[in-house]
């Protein structure tokens, strides 16, 4: 009887001590979110900052001069560069890897594809940025002159690569999450295999699809050791992916790597940085959850 | 029974010809092909370039050696050890938390509404975790693991002295303020160090006594006067003409000369241990190997949360259900029906996680700083060098010599993940599926 | 019993696009015979239903496997055209199987393949050369679970059109309300042609495939337990349906169901384990059977 009082009684424990566990990850987001209020704030407080020169000035000139500029737009417009970049490149070709895959590859090619992705996916970025600067942006510069050392295309490009098995992954997740009996019913009516994946299994599977590009777009709009080492280093306010520009976490890492002072208004400027990037990595992930969650729901 | 009567043809237009519908299939197939094989393409691409890049540096003393300012002499052996230290201390957090959560997510939904609502929410919040930047959270690990909120101290470093702690071959330890570095052997590092300790004064050490050196920082200077004062102070300054100048937390200066000193001693944190055993630690955990280790445990939480989730959910109700009638608590069920049987999914999910941290630069980056470590850490309060840093050092460098030295360095980390995978998938087709 | 004189059909421009396409297409010529003897066929009316009736498929010491597995074991079976046929048998002996190589919807499966003749007017459907769209065109299928697309209503039935031909919008209004009105669905969602077809009821949904599946103007429909996944109620609504389709359409139904079969059916095919036991008029199967084996299925002894 007290033997499984003991027991029962330590069962609960157990229990309990896994509920901590999953609390824990709320603690994470409530920490990131308190952090980056508490630095934006101080940043704000500042003398020499205002919140509206943040969100409506086009300069980004913390380090130079005597006057300093902090307007987020060119760092935001270089995180948007890069990531259109990117996705000119994921989005398509991940998607018809991905039809590929689920629909027409054969047993064999799938036997190299699929691994050739789960390699592609399981290199670390910094190496991706190494290929960008080492690689890329040489033969680029072979085709096209104009391009910089430091460039926008070939930054993008890299993080294009790496967001591509995502892409290519949760898609074809939710293309053969398609009944097959769907697949059946259209070539009931005579629809080639052109018809039925382009016509009818990739409709069905479109929030998946979606879910899939928002998830890499915000992975896009995070990434930090392609840009870091390939980008460059400068703000500015354009849409020209043969120069050079600095995103979001360009700018973060220059500050966590500088020799600015912790206090200084430069090192409180990455947090609002921080807390924009994370605002907008958030949107997009929440989106992509609730359409992932949606295509779930149709067809389990 | 009535046949109906026969209806008119349904309207009809111009036919589609088989040719067109088959030239459109063909042109698609051929896309899908280019396509796929871009991927392959590229891959091929970015390993033949690496592995003609860093073929040359490829060599034993590249494990062996520290970094240097000489590409040639450059070595990994800092960063691979550095890596391992970093990405155990994830792994060995992060996993039973991740499998934890993930239990408790999948087998115990509650049913009361409040409790329903956080579950929801958690998961909910899971997914977001995985999305958030890697870069946030090294400014979530800096603020709570390096600086613990200031809680110990002011977060501005300035009121830190930052200082050597140098262990000599002959087993001394020193304590002391780096004045300069003299000299360059051939591999391209000081052949001396002058520091300074506030008592014993000037001090030039032979590269070659020193065993080890770690950077540390002092929050407090407690000195102890031949007139039996005892000062206290936060920021330590030396005059050269001996005079010791300490400023107080609360802004007061106190001078006296050096000479009057009969003891001193250097309190930075909370501390346990000699910062040469291997169970030292100290709080505020500053940009050392525990640091680093619990940041990337939380990038890898979510990793091994979701994944965890999905191995569990792959456990048949069947079992579950057969325990249960026979009488076992929902606990019992999980202990010795789901986990066993969700192993494998949950280990390969975690290697991959694991092998995840092993890459991942950015947090690392805003936790410890891109140092040029020459040491192995010793405990967890060490600060520690890691491989993708490193390389993200070296590939920065305008110097075309660093580019091949990085490479080489991808090579040995592409090596190393390419072990964590071989186990991962070992361990995916020796217990694929039994259940099914 | 009425005989009502059909319209004279002048050559409908659709028979000269077949025609075209019957160059390098044996069966849209069969197509074109087939739909002009229907057109015979209907103004004969009762006399057709006398005479002999005509095949149209001819299955002859047909085998089917699933790699290793013999699904099939020498099947000789006609299909008269502008009949209603039931296959019958326990689970597992090979029905559906036969019936899925009727418009080669087993290619899809890896590892299948077949032997032996399989003609469709005259045509082998087993034919390497053989343009499989266009004979899925022409043998049209329901499933045995409704699987409507999750498009619109409109859009489900208008999808086989739109595969094979480039029509005007109101071509294709009408061939939608057609097939519509044909599957009894009309009345019931002319009024949301727009919204999802997974709003509907399961026979609802069912009765759109049937719709979808006549939309591309089939000669034989092909039925996989049409019925099963469906409620008493739905499942009457559909029998029905297949009583007014029979009149235009040769139709094939595969049902677990005997009372269905009796129903339904004018021929009726029993399997069991890959092999066809007995085949024949319906009321000679179930009243007055040959073979034991049918004897003992048909009166529910085993199965």
């Amino acid at each position: 009887m007290l033997r499984r009082r003991i027991q029962r009684g330590l069962e609960r424990l157990i229990i309990g001590l896994l509920g901590a566990a999953a609390v824990l990850t709320i603690l994470t987001t409530l920490g990131i979110i308190g952090i980056l209020l508490e630095e934006t704030r101080r940043f704000f407080i500042m003398p020499e900052v205002s919140v509206a020169e943040f969100f409506f000035s086009t300069r980004w000139e913390p380090l130079l001069g005597e006057e300093k500029h902090f307007g987020i737009w060119p760092l935001v417009c270089g995180t948007v560069l890069v990531t259109a970049v990117s996705a000119c490149l994921a989005l398509p070709f991940g998607l018809i890897t991905a039809i590929y895959l689920s629909e027409y590859a054969p047993a064999r090619l799938r036997a190299v594809l699929k691994p050739a992705l789960e390699i592609l996916a399981g290199i670390p970025t910094v190496v991706y940025g190494y290929f960008a600067l080492a690689v890329l942006t040489p033969a680029l510069q072979r085709i096209d002159g104009s391009i910089e050392t430091y460039n926008a295309l070939s930054a993008g490009l890299a993080v294009g690569i790496m967001t591509l098995p995502i892409v290519t992954s949760l898609s074809e997740d939710a293309l053969r999450a398609v009944p097959r009996s769907l697949r059946e019913g259209a070539y009931a009516t005579g629809a080639t295999k052109f018809d039925v994946s382009l016509k009818v299994v990739l409709p069905a599977a479109l929030s998946g699809v979606v879910a899939s590009y928002l998830l890499a777009i915000a992975r896009a709009v995070g990434e930090t050791m392609i840009v870091a080492l390939a980008a460059g280093g400068l703000a500015r306010l354009t849409l020209d992916p043969r120069g050079q520009v600095q995103t979001m976490t360009g700018y973060m890492v220059q500050i966590f790597l500088g020799d600015t002072t912790s206090g200084g208004i430069e090192y409180r400027s990455s947090y609002a940085v921080a807390a924009a990037l994370f605002v907008m990595t958030l949107v997009l992930t929440l989106i992509g959850q609730f359409v992932l969650a949606r295509y779930r729901e149709e067809y389990e | 029974m009535t046949a109906a009567p026969p209806t008119p043809p349904l309207p009809t237009g111009r036919p589609i010809s088989r040719r067109s519908r088959e030239v459109k299939n063909r042109l698609f197939v051929t896309v899908c092909i280019v396509s796929a094989a871009l991927s392959v393409i590229i891959l091929a691409l970015l390993l033949a370039a690496i592995v003609y890049e860093g073929r040359e540096y490829l060599t034993w003393d590249f494990l062996r050696n520290y970094p240097s300012r000489k590409p040639a002499q450059a070595g990994f052996k800092a960063a691979l050890w550095g890596s391992i230290w970093v990405t155990a201390v994830a792994g060995v957090v992060a996993i039973p938390l991740g499998i934890a959560t993930a239990i408790i997510l999948e087998e115990f939904p509650p049913r009361r509404r409040i409790p329903r609502a956080l579950h929801w929410f958690i998961q909910l919040n899971v997914g977001n975790l995985a999305g958030v930047p890697s870069i946030v959270y090294g400014i979530l690990g800096l603020t709570v693991f390096v600086r613990m909120f200031g809680l110990f101290g002011s977060p501005n470093p300035a009121i830190y002295d930052e200082m050597l702690r140098i262990r000599l071959r002959s087993g001394e330890v020193i304590q002391a303020f780096l004045v300069e570095s003299r000299g360059e052997d051939e591999q391209g590092n000081p052949t001396s160090l002058i520091v300074e300790n506030p008592v014993t004064g000037l001090r030039e050490l032979a590269a070659a006594e020193i065993a080890d050196a770690t950077r540390i920082y002092a929050k407090q200077h407690r000195f102890t006067l031949s007139d039996g004062r005892r000062v206290v102070g936060g920021r330590l300054d030396r005059s050269d003409d001996g005079q010791i100048t300490l400023t107080t937390d609360a802004g007061e200066h106190i001078t006296f000369p050096a000479s009057a000193v009969t003891a001193y001693r250097t309190t930075n944190f909370i501390q346990v241990g000699d910062p040469d055993s291997f169970f030292y630690l100290r709080v505020p955990f500053g940009g050392s190997v525990l640091a680093g280790g619990l940041t990337l445990a939380l990038v890898i939480l979510p990793i091994i949360i979701i994944a965890s989730r999905e191995a569990i959910r792959a456990v048949p109700d069947s079992l579950r259900q057969g325990a249960l009638a026979l009488g076992a608590t929902r606990w019992r069920v999980v202990w010795s029906i789901v986990l066993p049987a969700s192993l494998p999914g949950i280990l390969t999910g975690s290697i991959l996680a694991v092998s995840r941290a092993i890459g991942e630069a950015a947090p690392l980056l805003v936790v410890g700083g891109v140092v040029l470590i020459t040491f192995v850490p010793r405990n967890l309060m060490d600060d520690f060098a890691a491989m993708p840093l490193q390389i993200f050092n070296w590939a920065g460098r305008p110097q075309e010599e660093f580019r091949k030295v990085a490479a080489t360095g991808i090579l040995v980390l592409l090596a190393v993940l390419l072990a964590f995978n071989a186990v991962a998938i070992v361990l995916r087709q020796k217990f694929s599926r039994p259940l099914q | 019993m009425t005989t009502t004189m059909p319209p004279p059909s002048p050559p409908s421009p659709s028979d000269a696009a077949t025609l075209r396409s019957a160059v390098d297409n044996p069966l849209g010529a069969v197509a074109l015979r087939a739909r002009q003897e229907r057109s015979q066929q209907a103004a004969a009316g009762e006399a057709a239903d006398g005479g002999a009736p005509r095949s149209a498929f001819s299955i002859r010491g047909f085998c089917s496997w699933y790699g290793a597995f013999q699904a099939l074991h020498s099947i000789d079976l006609e299909i008269p055209a502008n009949r209603v046929t039931a296959f019958i048998g326990p689970s597992g002996c090979g029905k559906s199987t036969l019936l899925r190589w009727m418009n080669r919807m087993n290619d899809l499966i890896p590892g299948a393949r077949a032997e032996g003749v399989m003609d469709l007017h005259g045509i082998s459907i087993l034919d390497k050369r053989l343009d499989v769209v266009d004979l899925r065109r022409r043998v049209g299928m329901v499933f045995q679970k409704p699987n409507p697309f999750p498009k619109s209503i409109y859009d489900n039935i208008a999808f086989g059109p739109r595969l094979h031909q480039r029509l005007s919008r109101a071509a294709l209004d009408e061939i939608v309300e057609r097939s519509l009105r044909r599957a009894a669905l009309w009345d019931e969602v002319k009024d949301r042609l727009g919204k999802s077809a997974l709003g509907l009821s399961g026979g609802q949904q069912q009765r759109l495939c049937i719709a979808r599946a006549i939309a591309v103007d089939p000669e034989i429909l092909l039925m996989d337990e049409p019925a099963s996944a469906l409620d008493p109620k739905s499942t009457h609504r559909i029998e029905e349906l297949i009583g007014e389709l029979r009149a235009n359409y040769t139709i094939v139904i595969v049902t677990h169901n005997m009372q269905q079969a009796a129903r339904v059916s004018d021929q009726t095919a029993f399997f069991y384990e890959g092999r066809l036991v007995e085949a024949g008029p319906t009321e000679t199967i179930f009243m007055n059977p040959a073979n034991r084996q049918t004897e003992d299925y048909v009166t529910g002894r085993f199965g």
